[in-house]
């Protein structure tokens, strides 16, 4: 298989997956501490996957999805971070990291939006039911899937399509801001630790 | 009264279904209504009063997914002794059902967040890293699948539990749940928990200075682990890890233009 077909697949693979994070199972298979490896693996980096998917991981363990608060989207951040790094023309993890997670920022709103038009369905079934007709709901459950799915697709193959604008900003930047971003992934593996501790911070 | 093992894992199926319509004004009402129409379709074969059946579910409903199997025992429940009395009675019984549903919802979703997403999940990661941790240092090339195994065995064994359980024991429960569940000691056991990943956090803490490449390595460790402890100070609430991730790249930005890096 093709570098850019491996992309593809891992694309559609992450696409999918991403729906455990909410809309469906809520297995856990979403997790970057998952994603991260599995994906790194299919690529032939699993150890970059590893790193990656523990620190997507770590950056969002505090992150409550909890009634109508939706946080950063983990597996869109840990998807784009691997999918930029890995492949034909890597891009450096210290540029890959923050494309993933403004990619999981981006995510949220996507996802948001498709809450917000979803609305729209409470009132379509309850219309159906009042004039005595299904509801169709296992068919309506599925749709949404689909879309939210493919919203993440989207989102993904635009990552990928970025990622040679990308890099020629990369190598434009300025050198402080290269060096900045690479102080800060250093200093990431203590951000995310320290993260994890305070996750544990007793609440009444 | 038990619950046909077909029917539970129809019902469990569902389940996992629950926030696929998510919206911003009824929450999980519709993946509620995926939840329940095999009840009801078993509880009412006339379309009309199927739907009618549906129609309860419409309204406002928001709980954590893994507490919902509960609710939905309790609901199949008290749906199945509303079918059973005689039109004129049943309304009461109808208006009842809602009231325990929305009040079960809401002490339902504090608790299950408070366990799976507030303690569960961080100390499945701590659990999972150490792990990693020990199987990379003892040479394992495959660690990082490890963690990730390890991660996914130790959150699912009590999610999928009672995702499965949950509609035995609130079909067996009835309008009894918060009762029943008050007898346990919820609170002790998330402190523990809680206290177990704190260790965990911190061995992982000591482990990563121990293990760190070097001197310097360290140093920003300490110096970082320094600057999150001064912020949490400061700041009137705690800044997110992504807010500290944006703050040490500025400051690594300025350390380059003054010539410090």
């Amino acid at each position: 298989m093709s570098p850019e077909n491996a992309l593809a697949c891992a694309a559609a693979g992450a696409a999918v997956v991403e729906l455990d994070a909410s809309a469906a199972g809520q297995f856990m298979l979403s997790r970057p501490i998952v994603v991260g490896p599995v994906l790194g693996l299919w690529l032939g980096q699993p150890a970059l996957g590893a790193g990656l998917g523990v620190l997507c991981e770590l950056f969002t363990v505090e992150e409550l999805p909890v009634g109508g608060n939706l946080p950063l989207n983990a597996t869109a951040a840990v998807a784009v971070a691997l999918l930029l790094s890995l492949g034909p023309a890597p891009v450096a993890p210290e540029l890959a990291l923050p494309a993933g997670l403004f990619a999981g920022w981006a995510h949220c709103k996507l996802e948001s939006l498709l809450r917000r038009r979803r609305a729209a369905l409470c009132a379509a079934v309850e219309s159906r039911l009042s004039a005595g007709q299904e509801p169709r709901l296992l068919s309506l459950a599925a749709r949404e899937l689909l879309k939210q799915s493919a919203a993440t697709l989207l989102l993904l193959t635009a990552a990928l399509a970025l990622r040679g604008p990308l890099l020629s900003l990369w190598f434009a930047a300025p050198a402080f801001l290269r060096t900045g971003l690479k102080f800060s992934l250093s200093a990431s593996p203590w951000l995310v630790l320290w993260s994890l501790l305070r996750s544990f911070k007793v609440v009444s | 009264m038990t619950m046909e093992p077909g029917m539970r894992r129809r019902l469990w199926a569902r389940s996992l279904l629950l926030q696929s319509c998510w919206n911003f004004e009824r929450m999980q009402n519709l993946g509620l209504s995926v939840g329940i129409q095999p009840w009801l379709e078993s509880l009412y074969p006339e379309a009309k009063a199927r739907g009618e059946a549906l129609s309860r579910y419409q309204e406002f409903f928001n709980t954590n997914p893994y507490m919902e199997p509960l609710i939905v025992g309790m609901l199949c429940a008290l749906e199945e002794e509303a079918a059973r009395l005689p039109a004129d009675r049943r309304q009461e019984r109808l208006a009842r059902l809602s009231v325990l549903k929305k009040g079960a919802a809401g002490p339902l979703a504090g608790l299950g967040d408070a366990i799976f997403w507030q303690t569960l999940r961080p100390l499945c990661a701590a659990a999972a890293l150490l792990s990693g941790f020990l199987l990379w240092k003892a040479g394992v090339s495959a660690a990082p699948a490890g963690a990730a195994i390890m991660y996914l065995i130790l959150f699912n064994i009590p999610a999928i539990t009672l995702r499965w359980r949950g509609f035995e024991l609130g079909y067996q429960w009835r309008d009894q749940i918060a009762v029943r569940l008050k007898g346990y000691p919820w609170q002790v056991w998330i402190k523990r928990l809680r206290q177990a990943g704190t260790a965990l956090a911190v061995v992982l803490l000591a482990l990563a200075l121990v293990f760190a490449g070097g001197r310097a390595e360290r140093l920003v460790g300490v110096l970082v682990v320094l600057g999150c402890l001064i912020a949490d100070r400061v700041a009137p609430r705690p800044v997110s890890a992504v807010k500290l991730y944006i703050g040490t790249a500025a400051l690594g930005g300025a350390a380059t233009l003054a010539g410090w890096l």
